[in-house]
């Protein structure tokens, strides 16, 4: 083995180290925008106490209400959202009711569920499209947007929901169903032992790098956050678009899409790399036709309700350019992220959020300084400061005292 | 009885051990003086860093950081834990007591990866304002400080820097 070869093989293998240091900086840095354990019980307890009081007062039989979380709430995939206005969190339940919907008219239906909710919630009760948000302002920062649904003549768990004029169907667990059956495929990341042998050409010792990453726990639910996280930047802060905003579900459809081609096809190093292949395949799954009138038809299939198109308002076609807009931009951030020479904590927080950046960081340096403490810290040249019994070169540590 | 004075690493026995070390880094000896440079990427996700070694028999080593210039880095703040205020920054990898450093121990296997452990905090203060390092320090004058002149070795002070008395649990870092 010449000179060369063992310099080009160090490359790859500190390149390596920095794109699994990425993976567990992301996976910090998205732990710490999700619900905490505690706001996730204070959701529950609400949303069940809504349901209850809700059943109670429409003198529902029992087991005639149901209420459930649906969308990100139900996926795993809850994010802080990354807006002016407000940070709060967007938790979106489902109160069912167990009969069919072509009997009631939607309006009135959907006034009822919102007298009911004011009876309990007051003025923390406001009108939305879809139904009814309960804002409880700081006090808890999430909103819990209730959506009144019955049944649909499909039957099955295929609801009816209401935009105050119209029925139409919506399948939230025959969606979450299908993502979570994606979802539980685990990739299979390669070991660095191939990385570690390269570098044991210098160092006999075992090399573990820093920071003590972990991989995405939850790759599938990472990978959509990371991407939504960075959607809210792209059209909230970079364009000013909040309008043209890509809906969660068209995302999450896709990512899921190119996750349940991709996961299985290789054996990936690193959560960052199935990260960027989602990324870059995403795009891959919307039907592009050319309809009668000559202009392009963007198909993109509800899965849990083939029938219905994600992608019916792209018949503007700015929200299809804006699509590719962001998509190109989110590909070239994830892409700019390798690069060494990259301001790298600056391009996250700016488009993470500089307080879920700087607390990643922060854990690693400490991490970092908690090796020293323990006398666990050595440096490996090709790769910097590495964490590990009995690798090559311990620090000897000044002390004092 | 004669006491044998134990013969500290002369700077060529340190570059070797550099070189060694450091294959990417280059350095030589002149005057008595041996002068290392070599980039310093403290960790995976870290800037790289170009540094310079310097060490004369008589004076404590001292590591700069010649490019980045950290001062334009630190935008008008006071970069903590630094032995110059001038540019280039002379990092403060340990108090400049025979304790933390003699001449029979290797650069390579003490000043350097202090270095990269230096770096590591720094970079992280530049950008969150906290020094995770730990570490106590001085008030640093405003014009560089004159180093003292290393003190003379006994067999004695080598034998309380052995191996298990420098590895006692430290809450100090990079002074």
């Amino acid at each position: 083995m010449n000179t060369n070869n063992i310099l080009t093989q160090t490359d790859l293998a500190a390149q390596l180290q920095r794109r699994r240091a990425l993976t567990g900086i992301l996976e910090y840095a998205v732990t710490s925008l999700e619900l905490t354990s505690t706001q996730r019980e204070s959701v529950e307890k609400t949303y069940h106490e809504c349901g209850a009081h809700l059943s109670k007062s429409l003198g529902l039989a029992q087991h005639l209400g149901d209420i459930f979380p649906q969308g990100s709430m139900r996926l795993g995939t809850v994010i802080r959202p990354l807006r002016d206005i407000t940070d709060f969190f967007d938790i979106d339940v489902v109160f069912r009711v167990i009969a069919p919907a072509a009997r009631t008219q939607p309006a009135v239906f959907r006034n009822a569920v919102g007298t009911h909710l004011r009876e309990k919630y007051n003025g923390a009760v406001k009108p939305l499209a879809k139904g009814w948000r309960l804002d409880f302002g700081v006090e808890r920062d999430y909103y819990v947007d209730v959506i009144p649904a019955m049944d649909s003549a499909r039957g099955g768990e295929v609801i009816a929901i209401t935009d105050d004029v119209n029925w139409k169907d919506s399948h939230p667990r025959g969606y979450a169903g299908w993502f979570e059956g994606h979802a539980k495929v685990m990739p299979v990341f390669g070991e660095l032992a191939l990385a570690n042998r390269r570098l044991n050409s210098f160092n006999s010792a075992k090399i573990e790098p820093l920071p003590e990453h972990t991989d995405f726990k939850l790759p599938l639910q990472r990978i959509t956050q990371i991407s939504k996280r960075h959607r809210d930047y792209y059209f909230n802060k970079k364009t000013k678009q909040p309008d043209l905003t890509t809906p969660s579900i068209v995302i999450t459809t896709l990512l899921t899409k190119a996750y349940a081609d991709s996961v299985s096809a290789h054996v990936y190093e690193s959560g960052y790399d199935l990260l960027l292949v989602c990324a870059e395949e995403m795009q891959k799954y919307i039907r592009i036709e050319i309809g009668a009138d000559n202009k392009a038809h963007y198909i993109l299939e509800n899965p849990s309700l083939p029938t219905e198109n994600l992608l019916a308002k792209w018949s503007d076609h700015r929200y299809a350019q804006a699509f590719y807009a962001w998509h190109k931009d989110f590909v070239a951030f994830l892409l700019q992220l390798q690069a060494t020479d990259a301001p790298l904590r600056r391009m996250l927080s700016e488009a993470l959020g500089e307080k879920a950046i700087t607390g990643a960081f922060a854990k690693q340096a400490d991490s970092l300084n908690a090796a020293r403490q323990h006398h666990l810290l050595s440096v490996t040249p090709a790769v910097g400061l590495t964490v590990g019994v009995g690798a090559a070169m311990p620090i000897y540590p000044p002390h004092q005292g | 009885m004669i006491h044998h004075q134990p013969k500290p690493l002369s700077l060529a026995v340190q570059l070797m051990h550099l070189q060694r070390r450091y294959p990417s880094g280059t350095g030589g000896v002149h005057r008595s003086r041996l002068v290392w440079r070599q980039q310093i990427r403290p960790h995976a996700l870290a800037h790289s860093y170009s540094c310079r070694l310097e060490h004369t028999f008589e004076d404590y080593p001292c590591m700069f950081c010649v490019d980045p210039p950290l001062s334009a880095l630190a935008e008008g703040r006071r970069l903590p834990h630094v032995y110059t205020r001038a540019e280039p920054i002379c990092m403060c990898l340990f108090m400049k007591n025979r304790e933390y450093w003699h001449n029979r121990m290797l650069l390579a296997d003490i000043v350097v990866p202090l270095a990269y452990y230096w770096l590591a905090n720094c970079e992280d203060w530049l950008f969150s304002g906290v020094w995770r390092g730990g570490g106590t320090h001085p008030v640093v004058p405003e014009a560089p400080q004159t180093l003292p002149v290393f003190p003379n070795e006994t067999i004695s002070t080598i034998e309380s820097l052995t191996r298990q008395d420098v590895a006692k649990p430290d809450t100090a870092t990079a002074a």
